[in-house]
């Protein structure tokens, strides 16, 4: 608490009663109590005369750290999601597989091994972006290296065959779609959203990865196509 | 002393870091609805699966997206609790304490009917609005607390 004395009486009065003290007490003095007070004693007044606000406690203040170190560990496992299947990265050995065919024939990817390089689509005919790129690149991009290249999709849900037979009319996708019934080819390629890509090499090497729609688009995919082509 | 409740600053404490989480959720889903071409970062199965929402008709209204709804109402919250914090009792003539437990029960009852749009219509979860929800939910709680002990408190 801090005290000053009346400018016109002497008493001493608590810093944020002085101005009023001097207003009831001597309202004819033609004293300025502001211009008497200094800026640090100013914010003293502004700090009592302000509400106090609750009381945070130690141990509130550890509850709370202890919470908040819980709700960001739950967001960035959510988010950054670690448990998340580890697909082949550049480099390494595509997983081999063996699928039924949404037209009732069979592919099975090593049978291309030696043969030609495989552009391979993990993908949902209910996604809106595996519609967009049916739509907009991926037949462009077919008609331009299906002489060099192998296109194979793999649709990754239980979905009825028809129903992929009726996408790949409806977007003129004429190359084969294997059909992932169990999820057994999605989870081997750690495959988490849809469309998901891999180019891969003659020799069976996943040459290039991309997971969503790359920012290149249809650049991006004969990039890559045309490294593994030559 | 093992036992002592937490205090009302505490609390009102813990809703600000709350709502703060709750800002940082909804921002994030906001900028994934406006940023992402493709994949969604919180995606764990087809189920647990943040970009089958974002992707449905009830993922934006009017192509603002539905995640601003949770900036907003968030935003909301944690105003209430720092001018509880400052000591500001009252808004005009309406409680902070009251204004705090509306607007935890208007954003509570907003997550559960999206809850319910994604589970019975959508047909997909997404963990982190889940996440949004369950932040609303402790705050509520915590408003109710708070409420509950001034109106019991002694004068």
């Amino acid at each position: 608490m801090v005290m000053k004395k009346c400018p016109v009486c002497g008493v001493s009065v608590k810093l944020e009663n002085l101005e009023r003290h001097v207003k009831n007490q001597h309202p004819r003095a033609a004293v300025d109590v502001r211009s008497a007070i200094s800026a640090e004693e100013a914010r003293e007044i502004e700090a009592a005369k302000r509400p106090a606000g609750p009381v945070i406690t130690a141990k509130g203040t550890r509850t709370i750290a202890i919470v908040a170190v819980g709700v960001a560990a739950i967001i960035l496992i959510a988010i950054f999601n670690p448990f998340r299947g580890v697909g082949p990265s550049v480099g390494q050995m595509a997983p081999d597989f063996t699928l039924t065919t949404s037209s009732g024939g069979s592919i099975t990817l090593s049978s291309y091994r030696g043969a030609a390089p495989v552009f391979l689509e993990f993908m949902d005919i209910n996604c809106i972006y595996c519609i967009q790129e049916a739509e907009n690149t991926l037949p462009a991009l077919y008609s331009a290296y299906s002489a060099s290249a192998q296109f194979i999709s793999v649709e990754i849900k239980n979905v009825a065959a028809s129903e992929v037979e009726s996408f790949r009319s409806r977007y003129g996708t004429t190359w084969p779609y294997g059909m992932d019934t169990t999820g057994a080819t999605s989870r081997a390629y750690g495959v988490d959203v849809t469309p998901y890509f891999f180019i891969i090499d003659r020799n069976g090497i996943v040459s290039a990865v991309f997971r969503g729609v790359p920012s290149g688009g249809y650049a991006a995919y004969a990039n890559a196509l045309n490294a593994v082509s030559g | 002393m093992a036992g002592e409740r937490l205090s009302r600053g505490d609390l009102l404490l813990l809703v600000a870091v709350l709502a703060v989480f709750g800002i940082a959720v909804s921002g994030y889903l906001a900028w994934q609805w406006y940023a992402s071409e493709s994949a969604s970062w919180c995606d764990l199965s087809s189920y647990l699966n943040c970009t089958k929402v974002r992707d449905s008709p009830w993922a934006a209204v009017a192509g603002i997206p539905t995640a601003f709804v949770g900036v907003g109402g968030f935003g909301i919250l944690l105003a209430f609790a720092m001018l509880a914090l400052r000591g500001t009792e009252r808004i005009g003539q309406w409680s902070v304490d009251g204004g705090l437990l509306a607007f935890a029960i208007v954003g509570a009852l907003t997550g559960l009917g999206l809850t319910f749009v994604e589970i019975f219509v959508i047909q997909a979860i997404c963990i982190l609005c889940v996440i949004g929800f369950a932040l609303d939910l402790g705050i509520l709680g915590i408003a109710w607390t708070l409420s509950g002990s001034v109106r019991t408190s002694p004068a």
